[in-house]
């Protein structure tokens, strides 16, 4: 069953006296626990795609459904409850909030949800992501492992049906990246989320089930693990 | 492991904590904003009451007065039937002076009973009001007429003649007081404001306790003050007179008028009732009353401190657009960002408004002790609470503006600042041969926000013209105001004493004015045989005796007002416009050249008769 999927898809800016298609009609559905790997060279229109499909992002045309609705009959405030509640993002620059200690960061989409704070579940993936001793510290005081590791928790604290990741492992040295990659696969399985990931680093694409190759806003390969 | 649970407020404090440099910078800004528009609005509140306490203190808190009321006036009836307010009587026990060739400089000596005081607004410039007997509080102006150092502590001497229940009883007696207090004029300034008063009933400007006894065979003479309830002035009749002509009059003046018709010998009368001076003074002098003035100023005001405080909140939350970005990505609703760093702003607020309404508040007093006495401070706990609640609406609509900018901050601010390399692109930056970053960067801000600071710029000056303009407004204003013209004045010139008195104020403002040249030429004139009084705020010019040529003047003077009202041909001659010093001189000093002048001048009437009449 396809969770979330787009038809025809387009993204255009405006460059000077040019318009540039950073997503030019892309057709795409991901499934339900799916782990894929968005990738291709640097401007190919990958994390444009992942952001459009996230919602951080309009459409210039075509549709992005999620859960068998169109997103573009959603309204701001909509689209921020769904980012909220079924989404969730990890970032390169992990885009922690800097006042907040790394525990307040976790549970910050709780907060704005108005929801009390599922203590077991929280407690549970800060042990899976193994960031108890490191919780009362604010970001600064943290290594850029640890502060992704946390943004993975953030992401993960509402409960998501998909987490986006866009270029997660980009800050991170060799050894942290597979470590917070290994991370999120292991979450993704272990709390049935579909992954969707763009990189560059075909070592981390390689990892994925679904790999899926972009170049100039179209895609050039959708090839599936085993296949 | 327990956690607290975060919450917006939270939220709120962290970053105030986080950022306390940026913070303490915008909060030095918006207590600035905030002193400049509360110590103002503080400002015209307590000049505004601090005039009409003045005129209190100057002209007393009473509508009306009447000299031996019981004759005619049934006071407490009038009270009864919803016309009167309030009423208090001066028990006036007897008349001293001085001087016996100069008996007109003396003062009746009363008591006051307490609603009377109230009215009559007993202030107290130096030591105390009377409490024993032999104790007398003057006037300033009337210590000055005896011939009194207006100085509390030391004993004087009168002769008093004392009241008989009507006039006074021909013999004098010397009588020893306590000069326990000095009080502020009010007699010379009701007497002689704008020819009002009564004329013929001399107000007391000396007092004493009600434990001052009566002398032998005396009896008081009562005199009534008095303040009528509202509906009795605001309200009109309609009445219809002999000819079937409909005309309007207020139920107070139709009730004293029965009265007086009824009862009064126009023979015996020695009362006049009178505007509410002080009222007068206050409604002349209210110039925040007019409309343009106070909507220029608080629109200046409210400009200036609003865009101060716009900028300091818009320059934050420029620098937070990442921040909030972030929290659009993870799905914070644009009214969970107004709401989250309106907090902030609303606590900003909570620790600015007490302490800029505490630093206005002491300005404004500090302002008023450094003014000495033409400025008093009379703090309105009411203009306190509103000056708090604007200030704070003030802030938070001034906040609110940046904030809504602040929501529309796209969620990809998170992630990169699509903003500012959308407008590289619309400038269409070069590319420099030499990369020096800073001197680039220093360029390129400087392009980015040129428009900015430019809106930032043209508001700077508007605001600084508006508020000169509102400034040249108001000193015209204050220069025009009745205020201006009747007590900035050097000289206040009257003649005679209370029975005949006439307010000829040195008025810079209009063309002539008296200058001490002419002052000295009043004083040389052959009929001013005397001057006393120095420069000061009113000084008098008095003949020696009550000559013909007097009574010439005041006829004439009186004729010219009479034509004013009744005589086409002659009205205007004494306006506004043409009241200068010379018009005035022509009238006092030289023969007219005007028939009804000459007829005047023909019908004097000797000193003795006009007393008799």
């Amino acid at each position: 069953m396809n969770i979330i999927e787009c038809v025809d898809l387009r993204k255009e800016y405006l460059s000077g006296e040019n318009i540039v298609n950073a997503v030019d009609g892309i057709t795409v559905a991901f499934e339900q626990g799916e782990f894929c790997a968005i990738t291709g060279p640097s401007g190919s229109g990958k994390s444009t795609l992942l952001h459009v499909l996230s919602s951080l992002e309009n459409p210039t045309s075509g549709d992005v459904i999620y859960n068998g609705k169109k997103l573009s009959g959603y309204n701001d405030n909509q689209l921020s409850v769904l980012r909220r509640r079924r989404f969730g993002f990890v970032f390169q620059a992990y885009n922690l909030v800097q006042e907040l200690t790394g525990y307040e960061n976790i549970v910050l989409p709780v907060m704005l949800d108005k929801k009390k704070v599922d203590e077991a579940y929280i407690n549970k993936v800060i042990d899976v992501l193994g960031i108890g001793d490191r919780l009362e510290h604010l970001p600064s005081a943290l290594s850029g492992g640890q502060q992704q590791r946390i943004a993975i928790a953030r992401a993960l604290a509402n409960k998501p049906s998909i987490l986006f990741a866009d270029e997660h492992t980009g800050n991170l040295d060799g050894k942290s990246g597979r470590e917070v990659l290994s991370l999120l696969k292991y979450v993704s399985k272990e709390f049935g989320i579909t992954l969707i990931l763009v990189t560059h680093d075909l070592n981390v694409a390689e990892q994925a089930e679904r790999i899926i190759s972009i170049e100039d806003g179209k895609i050039v390969r959708d090839t599936k693990a085993g296949v | 492991m327990k956690h607290k649970n975060l919450t917006v407020n939270k939220l709120a404090f962290g970053n105030l904590k986080a950022r306390r440099k940026q913070y303490t910078l915008m909060i030095i800004g918006i207590l600035l904003a905030m002193i400049f528009s509360s110590g103002t609005l503080f400002f015209v509140s307590c000049f505004q009451s601090s005039r009409e306490e003045q005129a209190r203190r100057e002209s007393g808190n009473f509508w009306g007065y009447f000299y031996q009321p019981k004759d005619y006036i049934d006071i407490e009836q009038g009270k009864k039937d919803g016309f009167i307010e309030q009423y208090g009587y001066g028990h006036i026990i007897g008349y001293g002076y001085t001087d016996e060739e100069k008996q007109e400089k003396g003062t009746p000596i009363a008591w006051l009973d307490d609603d009377a005081k109230q009215l009559y607004y007993v202030t107290v410039l130096e030591g105390r009001y009377p409490e024993n007997e032999d104790e007398i509080a003057l006037e300033a102006d009337a210590a000055i007429r005896l011939g009194i150092e207006p100085k509390a502590g030391k004993e004087i001497t009168l002769s008093v003649l004392t009241a008989d229940g009507e006039a006074y009883l021909p013999q004098a007696n010397e009588k020893t007081y306590k000069l326990v207090g000095i009080l502020e004029d009010k007699r010379a300034h009701i007497q002689n404001f704008n020819g009002m008063g009564p004329e013929n009933a001399p107000m007391a400007a000396a007092f004493v306790s009600e434990k001052e006894p009566l002398g032998a065979g005396g009896k008081e003479n009562i005199a009534l003050y008095y303040n009528p309830t509202k509906e009795a002035i605001d309200e009109s009749i309609k009445k219809t007179d002999e000819f079937g002509n409909t005309y309007s009059v207020s139920p107070l003046n139709e009730y004293f008028l029965s009265d007086v018709h009824e009862k009064l010998n126009p023979k015996e009368t020695v009362s006049r009732s009178m505007t509410h001076v002080a009222e007068w003074y206050g409604s002349t002098i209210a110039i925040f009353d007019n409309v343009s003035v106070v909507a220029v100023l608080a629109i200046v005001l409210m400009l200036a401190s609003c865009m101060g405080i716009i900028n300091a909140f818009t320059t934050n939350l420029q620098e937070r657009r990442r921040q909030i970005g972030l929290l659009r990505a993870v799905g914070t609703t644009k009214r969970q960002i107004i709401n989250i760093f309106g907090r902030e702003a609303f606590i900003i607020t909570l620790i600015c408004a007490p302490i800029s309404v505490a630093i206005s508040y002491f300005g404004v007093w500090l302002f008023a002790k450094l003014m000495g006495g033409s400025f008093i401070f009379l703090p309105d706990p009411f203009v306190l609470i509103v000056t708090t609640v604007v200030s704070v609406a003030c802030v938070m609509l001034s906040a609110l503006i940046p904030l809504i900018f602040a929501a529309r901050v796209s969620p990809m601010q998170a992630i990169r600042n699509i903003d500012l390399s959308r407008k590289m692109k619309h400038k269409k930056i070069k590319q420099e041969k030499v990369f020096n970053a800073p001197k680039l960067l220093a360029k390129r801000s400087i392009k980015f926000y040129k428009a900015k600071q430019i809106g930032v710029s043209i508001i700077l000056a508007l605001t600084i013209l508006l508020t000169c303009f509102g400034f040249s407004v108001l000193e015209t204003e204050f220069l025009n105001s009745g205020w201006a013209v009747y007590n900035v004045g050097d000289y206040k010139v009257t003649r005679g004493t209370f029975p005949m008195s006439s307010n000829f104020v040195n008025m810079p403002n209009l063309t002539g004015g008296i200058s001490s040249s002419e002052i000295n030429e009043f004083a040389a004139f052959p009929l001013f045989g005397s001057m006393y009084g120095s420069k000061s705020y009113i000084s008098f010019i008095e003949t020696e005796e009550y000559s013909d040529y007097m009574e010439l003047i005041s006829l004439s003077w009186q004729g010219i007002r009479y034509n004013i009202n009744h005589d086409d041909s002659l009205s205007g001659l004494l306006s506004e416009e043409k009241k200068d010093i010379q018009t005035l001189k022509k009238y006092w000093f030289a023969e007219g050249e005007n028939e009804q002048y000459n007829a005047l001048k023909s019908a004097a009437k000797t000193e003795n008769e006009l007393f008799r009449s």
